[in-house]
């Protein structure tokens, strides 16, 4: 096993590597950059030496694979370089804004989880009755709901009709856990309502799947509890879609992240990307897509690592 | 059910003639409920788009500064924006672009995806660990921060968008096919139509492909619902197609300015991508039950 | 004669008996001290260093930190700041005295020789590399000279009335030298001015806190203990805020809503006129329609403005023919040369030597007013038999286009509100100035009028020579401007002493609440 995941940490570089190429060409692909927008913001007279200057002094002037390996060559050791827009060391804007998302979107995929495998179980067992069609219909439903409707139903009944919860901001939970609990809810629950349906009608299907198996009617022949068998045989099976499923679903989460910060103005890391983006922020949309891209491959390994303890037969070692 | 369902390993392609397949399957299709809703939306939202000219009581762009925001009456039946055009014909226009871009980029995006997987996937090798890496790259970014990288880049506008849609949603196809490939690669048959003589691109195109379309038609279908969501999504972040072109996403941007003045305003569009969503996954639910009852989500 | 120069003579020498701005209402009897004032405003300050900040929330905050060496008065005019009186002994000379006993928050004095450090800081082109931007508004400085420990003398290379008004802003405002050598590039994080808040949090998109600064020169002033700013820029979600309670003052409200809010008078719905003026702008250069003049002079008599007052604006605000604002001494409601006339306009197409169907793409970001008005705009040109294409971009893309010099049409021309014209007049319109070099724009005529305006001594002088810029500006019709926006801010009934300034910047020195 520590050798599997040794081997998997190593298969991760070149994907680490490959998505800050990508992205690196990407964002120099897009038309203007960050001195436009520092100069165009102060809307006051900027001459174009001034503007060049800029451009040199954080390195844009030089050839592409040369802003690349300079990036590179920083990173290795240790230096994430410095937002250009806000001037402060990427790495300090990255970790203030690691918490909102993480709280928001682990609270989303909790809850997910605790609704829909449930749900997903008992509609599959009981196939056909009016609690597979509740559970169908109403996963159908909340899968076709984009975030950005929820989060706009959400906040017009639940923070200005009703007054319950704040509209927007956020409070980390060191600091008071009541209003940060106040303050994150609406955004995780527009988020679980997608990924709860979606995961769902997934653990439904794989466990229609599973029950239709020889081995499952093996076990009611047997004369095995429904129960029994449910739990025991078909659940670690039907598990292994699930719970790739749930990894998968986990870069759909951080574009689900992005529509809920914007929303309800959270201070969270999927904002912090598509500021960056659109302010042209070069350091800045390089390290979030490096912390991005780094637990996109915890995920996938994790999700490896529970699929080994669930199904011996797929282990690679 | 399926005859298949009771060993997934043996291939279906030489199990039954393709008519009495194809005949028994539209039979079943036809008892399940859920995917017959499913496709009666998706067929009126396609038949809305292609027969917008007709059914619209107005231009789309006419705009009347005297009627803004009005709410419905006889007149405009979903009243009228805040450039006083009417609604409901923007809606209907509305369902080319929304649908048009969603089903359009599915379509590029299969068209791409699925020769790249049957490719890499029977070569294998060096290759098809380099496109695989590659492929996990672009996986691991966000959809909706992707496409709206790439459409940035291309210029936005509804081609453009449609084009930034469909790369986001190439690796899903690509894989698919790809761990389909994976699978019956080693069969018997297959070595033994190679050893015969065939040549590669038929025993992809006769003996893999048809194994790997059924999972290609579902996940199409409900690409097509998530491919709705990044469009309106990109629309609702005011970077969609070019005004004056009304697409759902933007009327539901511009709609929520106006919530508690003119709530109708956001409710007709909002509705709409909603249905169109369920509309495609229900078909795509049910077509896996039909078709595709052992999904393999891995690969 | 009330020559512009004893106009600022006596200013400078009653300066103590200017009324000040903030208790124009009557003072209270006792105004309570104390409490947390909470913000909402719609974007991120991102830096507090004067020099480097851009956004109007930055300058805001900055302000509250620093305080300003001048500042503006009611009508408009150059009021004591820091400094509290000043000379004009000649063309091109300023002489600055500052009040006495200023401190910085880290306790060193503020003095001439801190001053003259803040503006060679300005001028400093290690700044100018680390993002300094300000240098463009004080070009026509030549030296700055310490007298004496609080006299400073400004020398400058051409005659320019009007050269002080830049330091009413954050090119005014003085940082603690000690700090900006301790800090460095850093500054903007831990700033150190003499002003009457002094930071004491910020996490970026979230919060920024500033606290009284119990040395601050204008007893009693600030009454506020706290003031929380909260960047929320969703507009709906800022009144949401509003509403709710969770903040107390709510910056540009949604336009939409304005007539609502002041019928439903829970809130005190503030409005000032002339916080802003639009225009669609035309790129002069050969491969664009705009080159001809023709063409550009259609759209003055073509289009809309009632139609864009109504669906851009939604009423607020006011129809304007010109660059020069209501608030502004130069300012002349009656300056209507305009009423739409579709004839005329086709007759200038005709002869403006272009042939139908002109098509001409319009770049343009996702600003929900400027949409609706480019969107009549395009309604209006297709009636000409122009085909405006917009083109959805984000700003950095629109941005591009301009500062290239490739935007074919500027359908998102805005200026904000300046103390004085000239500060962007020059901008567009003299022939060195960047937006006039973006848009091939170069009027030797045009140039003539601007230093006129410059070296012009008196008011009405220069008030003569803005009419004059403003008939030309509108003849060459590069600019069309089509109105003056007015700044809504909304209060909770709790909060007084609120003056709404025209910069849309909130003296938060001013404010008390009560009950």
């Amino acid at each position: 096993m520590a050798r599997y995941i040794v081997h998997r940490a190593l298969a991760a570089i070149p994907v680490l590597l490959l998505t800050s190429i990508i992205v690196f060409l990407l964002m120099r692909m897009l038309p203007g950059d960050p001195v436009l927008m520092i100069i165009s913001q102060a809307q006051t007279d900027v001459s174009a030496e001034i503007a060049e200057r800029m451009r040199q002094e954080y390195g844009l002037t030089q050839p592409l694979y040369m802003q690349y390996f300079a990036w590179l060559s920083r990173l290795l050791s240790g230096d994430l370089g410095r937002s250009i827009i806000s001037r402060q060391p990427a790495f300090d804007i990255l970790l203030t804004r690691i918490l909102p998302t993480a709280q928001i979107s682990l609270t989303a995929w909790l809850l997910a989880m605790l609704i829909s495998v449930p749900v997903g179980i008992t509609t599959a067992a009981s196939q056909g009755s009016w609690k597979d069609w509740l559970g169908t219909i109403g996963s159908l439903l909340g899968a076709a709901m984009p975030y950005f409707l929820t989060g706009g139903v959400l906040i017009y009944f639940v923070a200005l009709r009703w007054r319950w919860l704040p509209a927007s901001g956020y409070v980390s939970p060191f600091v008071d856990p009541v209003r940060s609990a106040a303050t994150t809810i609406l955004p995780a629950l527009t988020l679980t309502l997608w990924l709860a349906s979606t995961v769902t009608r997934q653990t439904r299907a794989s466990f229609i799947d599973v029950l239709q198996q020889a081995y499952i009617r093996t076990a009611r022949a047997k004369g095995l509890s429904e129960t029994r068998v449910i739990l025991w045989h078909a659940l670690k099976n039907a598990m292994l879609p699930v719970v790739t499923v749930l990894g998968i679903q986990l870069g759909s989460l951080f574009s689900g992240a992005v529509i809920t910060e914007t929303i309800f103005a959270v201070p969270g890391v999927g904002r912090l990307m598509v500021d960056g983006i659109l302010s042209r922020d070069y350091p800045m949309v390089q390290a979030v897509v490096l912390f991005l891209t780094l637990v996109v491959v915890l995920a996938n390994l994790l999700v490896d690592v529970a699929y080994g303890v669930l199904d011996p037969r797929s282990r690679t070692t | 059910m399926y005859p298949s369902a009771i060993d997934p390993n043996l291939p279906r392609a030489i199990k039954q003639p393709l008519r009495a397949r194809f005949e028994r399957a539209m039979r079943h299709f036809a008892r399940h409920r859920l995917a017959m809703v499913g496709l009666t939306l998706v067929l009126v939202q396609i038949l809305t788009a292609a027969l917008a000219p007709l059914l619209a009581p107005y231009a789309p762009n006419a705009i009347d500064y005297r009627a803004m925001l009005n709410g419905p009456t006889a007149a405009h039946l979903l009243g009228t924006d805040d450039l006083g055009r009417d609604i409901l014909s923007r809606l209907i226009y509305g369902a080319r672009v929304s649908m048009g871009v969603s089903v359009a980029s599915v379509f590029v995006a299969i068209a791409a995806g699925v020769p790249f997987g049957l490719i890499t996937g029977y070569i294998g090798g060096a290759l098809d660990e380099a496109l695989m890496r590659v492929l996990d790259s672009v996986m691991a970014l966000p959809a909706l921060v992707l496409a709206l990288t790439i459409a940035t880049v291309l210029g936005h506008g509804v081609f453009n968008g449609m084009i930034a849609i469909a790369v986001v949603l190439i690796p899903i196809f690509t894989r698919i096919v790809r761990g389909q490939v994976l699978s019956v690669k080693h069969n018997d048959y297959v070595q033994a139509a190679h050893s015969v003589g065939v040549p590669t691109y038929l025993v992809l195109l006769r003996h893999i492909l048809p194994n790997a379309i059924n999972p290609v038609i579902v996940q199409g279908s409900l690409a097509i619902g998530f491919a709705i969501i990044i469009e309106s999504s990109l629309s609702f972040i005011g970077l969609g197609a070019e005004p004056p072109t009304p697409t759902w996403g933007s009327m539901v941007q511009i709609g929520f300015q106006y919530l508690e003045t003119a709530p109708w305003f956001v409710l007709a569009p909002a509705t709409m991508i909603f249905l169109a969503v369920l509309g495609f996954n229900m078909l795509g639910d049910g077509l896996r039950d039909l078709l595709d009852p052992v999904s393999r989500s891995r690969h | 004669m009330l020559t512009r120069r004893r106009l600022l003579h006596a200013v400078a020498a009653g300066a103590l008996l200017v009324p000040r701005p903030g208790l124009a209402q009557g003072a209270p009897a006792a105004i309570k001290k104390g409490g947390t004032l909470t913000t909402a405003i719609f974007a991120d300050p991102l830096s507090f260093d004067p020099h480097i900040t851009g956004n109007l929330q930055g300058r805001a905050a900055t302000r509250a930190i620093h305080d300003t060496l001048l500042r503006v008065d009611a009508e408009g005019r150059l009021a004591p700041g820091l400094v509290e009186s000043w000379e004009h002994p000649d063309d091109k000379t300023f002489i600055l005295k500052l009040r006495a006993n200023l401190k910085f928050q880290d306790g060193t004095v503020l003095d001439a020789a801190a001053v003259k450090y803040n503006i060679d800081r300005i001028r400093d082109p290690k700044t100018a590399a680390n993002g300094g931007i300000r240098q463009g508004e004080i070009a026509t400085l030549d030296s700055v000279e310490v007298v004496d420990a609080r006299t400073v003398k400004l020398t400058l290379k051409s005659a320019f009335a009007a050269f002080l008004f830049p330091f009413t802003d954050v090119t005014g405002c003085i940082g603690s030298p000690a700090a900006f050598e301790k800090y460095g590039i850093d500054y903007g994080q831990h700033p150190s001015g003499a002003g009457p808040f002094k930071l004491v949090e910020y996490a970026k998109d979230n919060r920024t806190v500033l606290e009284k600064n119990p040395d601050y020169w204008e007893k009693p002033k600030p009454y506020l203990d706290r003031v929380i700013l909260r960047p929320i820029p969703i507009d709906s979600t800022r009144l949401a805020e509003l509403r709710s309670g969770g903040v107390d003052i709510a910056e540009a409200l949604p336009l939409q809503d304005i007539s609502r809010l002041r019928a439903a008078k829970e809130f005190v719905i503030s409005e000032k006129v002339g916080y802003r003026w639009e225009y669609f702008g035309f790129n002069l250069a050969d491969a664009y329609p705009g080159r001809s003049k023709k063409f550009r002079q259609a759209f003055q008599w073509a289009i809309d403005r009632d139609a864009l007052h109504q669906v851009a604006y939604f009423g607020t605000g006011s129809i304007g023919y010109d660059g020069i604002m209501p608030g502004s001494p130069f300012h002349d409601p009656n300056y209507k040369p305009y009423k739409r006339d579709m004839d005329k306009a086709k007759r200038l197409i005709d002869e403006s030597g272009l042939t139908l169907p002109i098509v001409i793409q319009a770049p343009l970001q996702p600003d929900p007013v400027k949409q609706r008005a480019g969107q009549v705009f395009q309604a209006n040109a297709a009636e000409l038999g122009v085909k405006v294409e917009i083109q959805p971009v984000d700003s950095a893309g629109y941005r591009n286009a301009l500062n290239s010099g490739k935007l074919p049409i500027d359908l998102f021309g805005w200026w904000g509100y300046r103390p004085d014209p000239d500060q962007y007049l020059g901008i567009l319109l003299q022939s060195t100035g960047s937006y006039a070099k973006y848009n091939s724009y170069s009027n030797p005529k045009m140039d003539q009028l601007i230093s006129a305006e410059r070296a012009a001594s008196s008011e009405a002088e220069r008030r003569k020579v803005f009419r004059e810029i403003s008939d030309l500006m509108n003849d060459d019709a590069a600019y069309v401007p089509w109105h003056y926006g007015s700044d809504f801010k909304g209060l909770h009934p709790k909060v007084k002493g609120f003056v709404h300034a025209q910069d849309a910047i909130i003296a938060f020195q001013d404010i008390y609440l009560e009950g």
